[in-house]
């Protein structure tokens, strides 16, 4: 198949598959634009399903070669996620996902080494924290005077004082905190359009190959 | 002052946060103390818009957060529920997170006097998790069953009473979201809120990101981890997990204040003595 073709089809079917799901969206195709639209989105679900099968032979793949290969330091920490990979894959296989077995496993294992996770970076970030939380400028003091009434206002702390901090750091949220986040959330958005543009035009290539984005 | 000469401070600085942040944290585990609640206008809220639905209502229930949050949102969600099946509510739930059917696992087994009182398949129904995010939700609001087929225990869902009068995203009253971060929050203002109209509402710790969105297009917020779970939990009249957890928050919020205003002190105190 030439390059050219290799690159026509996968654009072509994009440009089609986008022009179909925004007009379907925006106008009344009667029943045939509504089954095109639904079976559309399905395909996505199920490609989104497809995928983490793909993540995970993925993750499979690149550590069965880091054992082969006897890398230094790694290889044994890659048995360890190989083994469990396939022991919670196959304890699921076999009992089902809504087994105890399993929620017993999950509830043993991934609840316990996740709530760890995030005591450990509590306990490394805190010194950080102190570190950052000093007043170098002018810039450094508005933050730090904004961080504290922020926490004194949102915390049990704050009621203590009664509506005052609640009351400031309300306004710190809902004007200046809504104003930023409106601005990013405007930005995001310009830029997504751009983005589904070029994606519908072709401009944006990065899913296909290299060898066929000429 | 050189590396040799170097204060207690200096060396063990870190050690000695660490120490005094334990220490904080430990307090109110071997000396319990209760702190006020006053309710705020984010609670009051999430409560005044439950009282407003139906009896009856059906609601969609979002498990979108993994099982480091589950002791944020473990609270929140008992009070949710215990509230809305106060009003007989019909509770569909689903997960877009692949944590999400273990935490609905994992409530199951903390929330029992809520679940023991009612009848699955009658009172709510678990359908699973749901891959594609936004993609598998716009494909769930246009068309349930076109999108699952069966409930997670596997049982078509057909043959589900709750389901009976479920068929597309509008047949829903109220949708509730709760999450860590806002991985699928703005894809349910996008394909809920702004395509439907349902009322939206999110429990969720990054919920400054969804300020613009509110109370517009999304009616109730709620950031569990300060105490607003807490205040759910005093409106319902049912003190909880999260009011339990109140004091830990307090001591939490006082160490940060504490050492804000540390540093902010001893930096004045550097600058004036130069």
């Amino acid at each position: 198949m030439s390059t050219i073709l290799k690159r026509s089809v996968p654009l072509a079917i994009t440009f089609m598959t986008v022009i179909i799901l925004i007009l379907t969206f925006f106008f009344n195709l009667g029943p045939f634009g509504e089954t095109l639209d639904k079976t559309l989105i399905a395909f996505a679900t199920i490609l989104a399903s497809a995928a983490l099968g793909l993540g995970i032979i993925n993750t499979t793949k690149t550590h069965v070669i880091r054992i082969a290969k006897r890398e230094k330091g790694q290889w044994i920490y890659s048995v360890a996620l190989i083994a469990a990979l396939l022991f919670m894959v196959g304890v699921g296989l076999l009992y089902g996902a809504a087994s105890y077995e399993y929620s017993l496993l999950f509830d043993a294992t991934v609840g316990p080494f996740k709530a760890t996770l995030m005591a450990m970076f509590i306990v490394w970030v805190t010194p950080a924290f102190v570190r950052i939380t000093r007043i170098k400028n002018i810039n450094s003091m508005a933050l730090i005077t904004a961080m504290f009434l922020t926490v004194i206002g949102q915390s049990p702390i704050g009621t203590m004082f009664g509506p005052v901090f609640a009351n400031i750091s309300g306004w710190l949220n809902t004007v200046l905190n809504m104003g930023v986040q409106r601005g990013f959330k405007i930005t995001i958005a310009l830029g997504l359009i751009v983005m589904t543009v070029r994606i519908i035009l072709g401009k944006e290539r990065s899913y296909l190959r290299k060898e066929v984005t000429g | 002052m050189t590396g040799n000469q170097r204060g207690i401070w200096d060396k063990y600085r870190q050690y000695i946060i660490i120490g005094v942040m334990y220490l904080f944290y430990v307090y109110p585990i071997v000396q319990p103390f209760s702190t006020g609640i006053a309710i705020g206008e984010k609670a009051q809220n999430l409560y005044d818009l439950v009282e407003s639905l139906p009896d009856g209502a059906n609601i969609l229930m979002v498990y979108d957060y993994s099982a480091m949050a589950f002791p944020i949102m473990q609270g929140i969600q008992e009070a949710f529920l215990e509230h809305i099946w106060r009003k007989d509510g019909n509770v569909v739930m689903i997960s877009f997170s692949p944590d999400g059917p273990m935490m609905y696992k994992k409530l199951l087994g903390t929330y029992v006097q809520g679940f023991s009182k009612k009848e699955y398949g009658k009172d709510w129904v678990f359908l699973g998790y749901l891959p594609g995010g936004e993609t598998g939700l716009t494909s769930f609001m246009k068309d349930i069953r076109g999108t699952i087929s069966s409930d997670f225990e596997g049982d078509p869902i057909d043959t589900i009473p709750i389901m009976e009068n479920i068929n597309l995203g509008t047949d829903f009253d109220f949708v509730f979201d709760f999450e860590t971060g806002v991985t699928m929050a703005d894809g349910f203002v996008r394909q809920v809120a702004s395509v439907y109209g349902i009322k939206l509402a999110f429990a969720m710790s990054g919920g400054q990101m969804m300020e613009p969105y509110y109370p517009d297009l999304v009616q109730a917020l709620v950031y569990p981890l300060p105490g607003r779970a807490a205040e759910y939990e005093t409106l319902i009249g049912v003190p909880g997990n999260a009011t339990s957890q109140l004091a830990i928050i307090f001591v939490g919020n006082l160490f940060i204040l504490i050492v804000l205003l540390g540093g902010a002190i001893s930096q004045i105190y550097k600058r004036l003595s130069k």
